[in-house]
């Protein structure tokens, strides 16, 4: 009685609390945890409960062995996969996530070859599940992803494989781009605030000291002819995939030989093509440039990289960083010594002295329009004065007319008055003389008439 | 490499050609009286002659040719591998009446040499002046440049872009020269006809090996 009370007691204690002693009751179903404890020991295994349930026996290194070996046996499965899809090393991968990592390439597995969409999918999930991966490793999976897929359409046409390939990278690239460009697990962005910095003190370089042939006179007129090409490679960083990136590079060439062919009657050769396209570059200073350039060689294809005008562009804009980079005096016509002065700033760059000098041509010209403007002020005052003066003339003649023509007038009354006394004497001696014979009312009416 | 693994047997093989040779040396107008059949002409169509294409058909199958000019400048002389990476084939170009430019060519050749092999097919072209008449000073120094151009593998030519003398011949002979060495080439990937897959990635597939079969052992014994 007293031994049965005693271990049912012991019983309750001991076995019904959970092995973790968290204070909660244990359960013999969960190996004498508690559900939470179970649950938080069984999750970072991230094996399936139903699995390990026929297998347990309470004891925790048996069960340690046996989450590794599942562990090894995905690994190794996985390893399978990538051997049959990629034909690449399976990288090196973090324990927690392999479960999904593994669910996502087995959905890869199963799907039928001919289903692109899903396929391309499935590829895409797999991509941004392995996102932490060095990016070299990114690039192969990617260039395999491109082989594999071109294999499959070996049957077809060459151009036609071409053109649907170019599709799959701007479908597959789009997406990525954010996963992808700069990646953390390089140093891409350091390399491009050096080149950055380096373009930036390289300011001073001028289109004679490249070599470009540069139209000197229309300079002022319509600017810079290498502007729709300075725009153009500067927009490269605003695309996503490999081959707009690509695009933009070929575009930016296009103006720089419709620039040349306006200052140079026959076809640009490479050489007059590599020096404008430095000068291009070094004027636009591209945004991101150096990680653009390698994210197009990561994850381009390689058919348009390597042959084609576009993989001719793209390698001498290559050429043309690689130059800035090892950018010296005698490969600008320069002594060391004025090299180095240019790139200290202790030297006035010729280019500000070109500046200056258009500065002072333009100080000049303002002065003689100046002076110009004066002369004709000069002018305009003494043409005024002159019209004053005719005006005044003018009213003076008419002054002098109008009195003339009032005296002229007067004369003409008195003239007038004289002749008429006269005939009045005249008719008054008639009067006198008629008047023996006639009436005065006549003569009376005849000098009415007369005034 | 690429160009070569992309020509299949019966397809069309595309082929890098790049043009070497001093700024001076009149590397545009012979490359633009090969594929315009223009020289110094007002009807030129191209705004450049830097990239250049071609089409032939040799023995019935078809090649492009993708001719590729460098900057021949002396500063722009440590550019030269990214230019002449994957080429199939080098057109090196000199003056026969400038010494200099031939002692570049020399430079140039073992440059390519060294960086990609004999897989590379050399071309070593002297052009001739057109107001320059073949003396015997000029006949002496062809034989010796003949002589040195052999015992670097390449083949000599001269020629007048003026005159479209030699031109035609040259590419055509560079092309059957780079037909053999691409069918040579494959040839020899045929032995492992599996290895589909490109160089680049070849190399990194047995890398793969032995990391996955130790984890298979390891599985079944546990």
């Amino acid at each position: 009685m007293w031994a049965d009370k005693q271990r049912a007691i012991r019983v309750s204690q001991e076995e019904l609390l959970c092995k973790n002693a968290c204070g909660y009751y244990g359960n013999p179903a969960w190996q004498g945890f508690c559900s939470k404890c179970w649950r938080d020991r069984a999750r970072p295994a991230g094996t399936p409960r139903e699995e390990t349930r026929p297998r347990s026996d309470g004891t925790l290194p048996t069960f340690s062995k046996f989450e590794e070996k599942k562990n090894i046996e995905k690994g190794r499965r996985i390893n399978t996969v990538r051997r049959l899809f990629w034909g690449s090393p399976s990288p090196p991968k973090p324990q927690e996530s392999s479960e999904s990592r593994a669910n996502v390439l087995k959905a890869y597995q199963n799907l039928e070859p001919g289903d692109f969409p899903s396929r391309c999918t499935a590829f895409l999930n797999t991509m941004e599940a392995y996102h932490d991966l060095p990016v070299q490793k990114q690039s192969d999976l990617v260039q395999d992803f491109y082989q594999s897929f071109a294999e499959y359409f070996s049957s077809f046409p060459e151009a036609q494989v071409t053109q649907i390939m170019e599709h799959v990278e701007k479908l597959i690239m789009t997406r990525l781009h954010k996963w992808v460009f700069c990646h953390d697990s390089c140093d891409d962005e350091q390399k491009d605030l050096a080149l950055q910095r380096r373009i930036r003190s390289l300011n001073w370089v001028t289109p004679q000291m490249l070599g470009v042939p540069f139209p000197d006179k229309t300079v002022s007129v319509t600017g810079d002819p290498f502007l729709p090409a300075i725009t153009a490679i500067i927009e490269m960083d605003a695309k996503r995939a490999p081959q707009d990136k690509l695009a933009c590079v070929s575009k930016c060439s296009q103006h720089v030989f419709e620039a040349l062919s306006r200052s140079n009657s026959e076809p640009a050769n490479a050489d007059d093509f590599l020096s404008s396209l430095v000068y291009v570059v070094l004027k636009a200073n591209p945004p991101r440039l150096h990680s653009n350039m390698q994210y197009v060689i990561r994850f381009g294809l390689p058919h348009s990289l390597m042959a084609g005008e576009s993989g001719y562009y793209f390698t001498n804009l290559s050429c043309a960083v690689a130059f800035i980079e090892k950018l010296d005096g005698p490969a600008l016509n320069l002594s060391p010594e004025e090299f180095d002065g240019y790139m200290l700033g202790q030297r006035t760059p010729s280019a500000l002295n070109r500046r200056q000098q258009v500065v002072s041509d333009t100080q000049n010209l303002l002065e003689e329009l100046k002076g110009r403007q004066e002369k004709l002020d000069q002018g305009m005052d003494a043409l005024n004065a002159q019209l004053q003066k005719w005006v005044q003339e003018v009213h003076s003649q008419l002054d002098e007319t109008r009195s003339q023509f009032v005296l002229a007038q007067k004369e003409m009354t008195a003239q007038k008055e004289v002749s008429l006394s006269t005939q009045d004497d005249k008719e008054q001696s008639v009067v006198v003389l008629e008047d023996q014979h006639a009436d005065t009312v006549t003569c009376l009416t005849w000098s009415k008439a007369m005034s | 490499m690429a160009a070569g693994g992309a020509a299949n047997s019966g397809k069309t093989y595309s082929f890098k050609v790049v043009l070497l040779g001093e700024g001076c040396v009149g590397k545009t107008s012979l490359v633009l009286r090969y594929c315009e059949n223009k020289f110094n002409d007002k009807h030129i169509t191209t705004l450049q002659a830097s990239f250049l294409t071609k089409k032939l058909n040799i023995t019935g199958k078809r090649v492009n040719l993708a001719i590729w000019d460098t900057a021949g400048q002396e500063r722009f002389h440590a550019l030269g591998p990214i230019y002449y990476r994957d080429s199939n084939g080098a057109i090196l170009v000199y003056d026969i009446t400038d010494e200099d430019s031939f002692q570049k060519v020399k430079n140039w050749v073992k440059e390519l040499r060294k960086m990609l092999g004999n897989e590379i097919c050399l071309c070593i072209v002297g052009k001739l002046s057109e107001r320059l008449h073949m003396d015997t000073n000029i006949s002496l120094r062809l034989v010796f440049v003949c002589s040195y151009a052999e015992s670097v593998g390449a083949k000599h030519y001269h020629t007048s872009a003026k005159l479209n003398k030699g031109i035609e011949e040259l590419f055509l002979d560079l092309c059957k020269r780079m037909m053999e060495t691409a069918q040579a080439e494959e040839r020899l990937k045929g032995n492992g006809a599996s290895q589909s897959a490109s160089s680049r990635r070849g190399v990194q597939i047995v890398d793969d090996e032995p990391q996955a079969t130790p984890a298979g052992g390891c599985c079944s014994s546990g």
